[in-house]
């Protein structure tokens, strides 16, 4: 991958190895000065003193890797990042999309140049040979019949060996790949070793070699590539319904449904957006995929930044279930409708975020305000404790995060408040019940102060909450708190 | 099939049917009216006085429990209007009869948001949702009532309002304004959580009654307290209050 030359100099990427600065990279002028890699920079400078040196960057250099594997994800959803600068992309099967196995090296040789970088490209029956015709020799197609002879003409650098085996190969004058393709197999792997053996079959598909992809396949997806790049969410939701239908054929066919959705748009400009979307149920109905895909999609179009337009789609089903045929009740009775309601979760979840939909949670604390949580529509809810015999309510229906000041009077010092003022309003106490003392949690709050909550009800039939916090020394005057409602 | 052809005039003929008996009668009973406006699809609740919205909050999910039977009881508020008067507390909303795993809550950015919600909510069989409307500038349009109504209607659903705007025009088939009223309890003691509920209009029969109400947390019902009111006001709990000054601010609550 070389960056465009700023002027006419010749350029090279250098790194620190064993404590010495060698060259790892160099452009075209560069290495028709002479120059060339595994020298060291002070060599290289010597030769030619304009050279235009750049340290190294494998993080960024590993980055861009990946992001070009992104977009390669448009040929095939297996794409093996090769580092430093190789990508190996299974095309098993998806040649026919792009016209051929000649046509699909073309456009992506052609894509990824124009995108600034030099590249070389290959298509082998095996990972190995790819490699090698990829970095060595002219040939572009090798199929399965003609491998071996293709191979045999290539260098022993194509076999991909530790420098000790291809050095003492070079000893023993074996050059070329047909030198050794048939030799013995016991006297070839006690010289050369078993890792020359393995990429020997590795690269003549003897021995599996096992591919770690940029990202696990999923399992299903439907895939679309477009004429012309397309711009408005219109179009984007014509291709989508395309996509849907596609996808949801194929889960029927198995009789699952998906979980977990993925769409990717690939973009002109190289760049791929993916907006992932979960549901509650396994669903292989594409109207209810689409309308939910829509709503997703719908609350940031511009989150999509279309830019130039997008040439590819899929459609990815990442995670995948059993639909479980239940029997058809004939007669419903009236009730919860279990599958209306995760459609209805669905539906919300697309278009509010999931954070929105909830319930609020009863937690078995001591302390009030930590007794709430919010939790996701489908947990499952504690058992209720059981409600008050009398039918009067213990605890507000609102509470207050944060416990608000009042002014308040009491009668005596321990004693139920007689009036209070709170939100300039002044309250009359008619009616009051406590104290309930409720001491602070001595784990997280070790001095936090103990509080004597009241119920209380005024003139005009409205009930509080009330607590008096505790004070030590008796000088200072109790202060009062609101910190809930009752119906 | 025949049914629900026809619901408008099936459902009229029920009115005229309710309303002839209401007027038979002089002071319909607090029952005969809710059953009148209960299958109605979308009634309003509003608080009679800006220190009442607890009070109100309380008797919307009351109706709302009355009205849901064993259906999901869902529960719109844009997040703004939940912290102004505090989250809804898991365990008082169990002490008032709601099991929170029939409960689901969307806790909305904005109110239109929240309106989105809730007729998805209506949309969904035997759902009844109730959806907090906050008080802002601008309230809340004849249109968007009309909306849910529509949408309630045609899903056999049923929506209560809790409008702390100003209501002003509505589609609603009755509106109740909601104050606190004093609970029975002995002595000093509180009672079960009770209101004073006015019915202000009423598209199906008689308007304009006040009814005192006790809610029965384990019947899911309204207790009445016929003569209750009149009780308080002879001076029963006055007399309690002997000697103690009565404060001219409490007129001017806001």
């Amino acid at each position: 991958m070389s960056a465009a030359p700023p002027d006419n100099r010749p350029l090279v990427i250098y790194d620190k190895i064993r404590n010495a600065f060698t060259l790892t990279a160099l452009d075209r002028q560069a290495s028709a000065c002479g120059l060339h890699t595994g020298m060291s920079l002070a060599d290289a400078r010597a030769i030619r003193p304009d050279l235009a040196a750049h340290e190294a960057e494998p993080e960024a250099d590993a980055k861009l890797l990946d992001q070009i594997a992104a977009w390669c994800e448009r040929f095939t959803p297996v794409v093996v990042p090769d580092p430093p600068h190789g990508l190996l992309l299974n095309v098993t099967g998806c040649t026919h999309l792009f016209g051929g196995a000649a046509s699909l090296v073309t456009k992506a040789e052609r894509r990824i140049k124009a995108a600034g970088f030099a590249v070389r490209a290959a298509i082998a029956p095996t990972p190995g040979a790819a490699w090698a015709f990829s970095r060595i020799g002219t040939s572009k197609i090798v199929d399965e019949n003609e491998l071996q002879d293709r191979l045999a003409a290539l260098p022993i650098a194509a076999l991909r060996l530790m420098p000790e085996a291809s050095a003492l190969l070079r000893r023993l004058g074996l050059k070329t790949i047909g030198q050794i393709i048939n030799a013995p197999r016991q006297p070839f792997a006690a010289r050369a070793g078993q890792n020359a053996m393995l990429r020997l079959d590795q690269v003549l598909g003897r021995a599996p070699e096992a591919l770690t992809p940029r990202r696990p396949p999923p399992p299903l997806f439907a895939l679309r590539r477009l004429v012309e790049p397309i711009l408005t969410m219109e179009a984007i939701l014509i291709v989508a319904e395309a996509l849907c239908t596609d996808l949801c054929a194929q889960l029927d066919a198995r009789g699952s449904g998906a979980r977990l959705l993925q769409f990717i748009l690939f973009g002109v400009d190289n760049r791929v957006r993916t907006v992932q979307l979960g549901l509650s149920r396994a669903e292989c109905d594409p109207v209810i995929m689409l309308r939910l895909l829509r709503e997703r999609l719908g609350v940031s179009p511009e989150a999509l930044d279309a830019e130039f337009g997008f040439d590819a789609a899929r459609l990815d089903a990442v995670e995948i279930a059993q639909i479980m045929l239940r029997p058809v009740d004939l007669a419903p009775k009236a009730g919860r409708d279990a599958e209306a309601e995760a459609r209805l979760i669905d539906r919300l979840t697309a278009r509010l975020g999931a954070r929105r939909i909830g319930r609020p949670q009863l937690d078995l604390v001591h302390a009030p305000e930590r007794a709430n949580s919010w939790a996701a529509p489908n947990t499952k809810t504690s058992e209720p404790p059981a409600l008050m015999q009398d039918g009067v309510m213990r605890r507000p229906l609102r509470l207050f995060p944060q416990a608000q000041p009042v002014e308040a009077i009491a009668s005596m010092p321990d004693g139920p408040p007689m009036r209070f003022r709170w939100r300039r309003v002044l309250h009359d106490v008619v009616r009051a019940e406590g104290p309930e003392r409720i001491t602070p949690d001595w784990l997280r709050a070790p001095h936090g102060r103990a509080r004597d909550y009241y119920r209380v009800e005024d003139r005009n039939g409205r009930r509080f909450w009330l607590y008096r916090e505790d004070f030590h020394d008796r000088q200072e005057a109790p202060r009062w708190y609101v910190h809930g409602l009752f119906a | 099939m025949l049914i629900s052809d026809a619901p408008a005039a099936w459902r009229s003929a029920r009115v005229i049917e309710n309303s002839s008996r209401l007027e038979s009668r002089d002071k319909p009973t607090f029952d005969e009216v809710r059953t009148a406006v209960a299958g109605a699809p979308l009634n309003e609740i509003m608080p009679s006085a800006p220190g009442d919205h607890a009070a109100a909050l309380g008797f919307a999910l009351s109706w709302a429990l009355m009205a849901a039977g064993d259906g999901v009881i869902f529960w719109a508020a844009p997040e703004q209007d939940f912290f102004e008067d505090g989250l809804p507390n898991a365990e008082g909303l169990v002490q008032f009869g709601l099991p929170l795993d029939r409960l689901l809550m969307v806790r909305a950015n904005s109110q239109i948001d929240a309106l989105w919600a809730t007729e998805q909510a209506l949309a969904t069989p035997e759902t009844t949702a109730l959806c907090a409307i906050s008080p802002v500038k601008k309230p809340l349009s004849l249109t968007a009532t009309r909306r849910l109504l529509l949408t309630a209607e045609k899903h056999k659903t049923r929506c209560v309002l809790l409008r702390l705007d100003s209501a002003g025009a509505s589609a609603a088939w009755s509106r109740w304004s909601i104050s606190a009223a004093q609970s029975q309890g002995l002595g000093r003691e509180l009672g079960a959580p009770s209101f004073n509920a006015h019915l202000v209009r009423n598209r199906a029969g008689p308007c304009e009654l006040n009814f005192n109400l006790e809610w029965d947390i384990h019947g899911h019902v309204f207790r009445t307290q016929e003569g209750r009111l009149d009780a308080a006001m002879d001076g029963a709990v006055a007399a309690a209050l002997a000697g103690r000054p009565v404060d001219a601010d409490e007129r001017s609550a806001a």
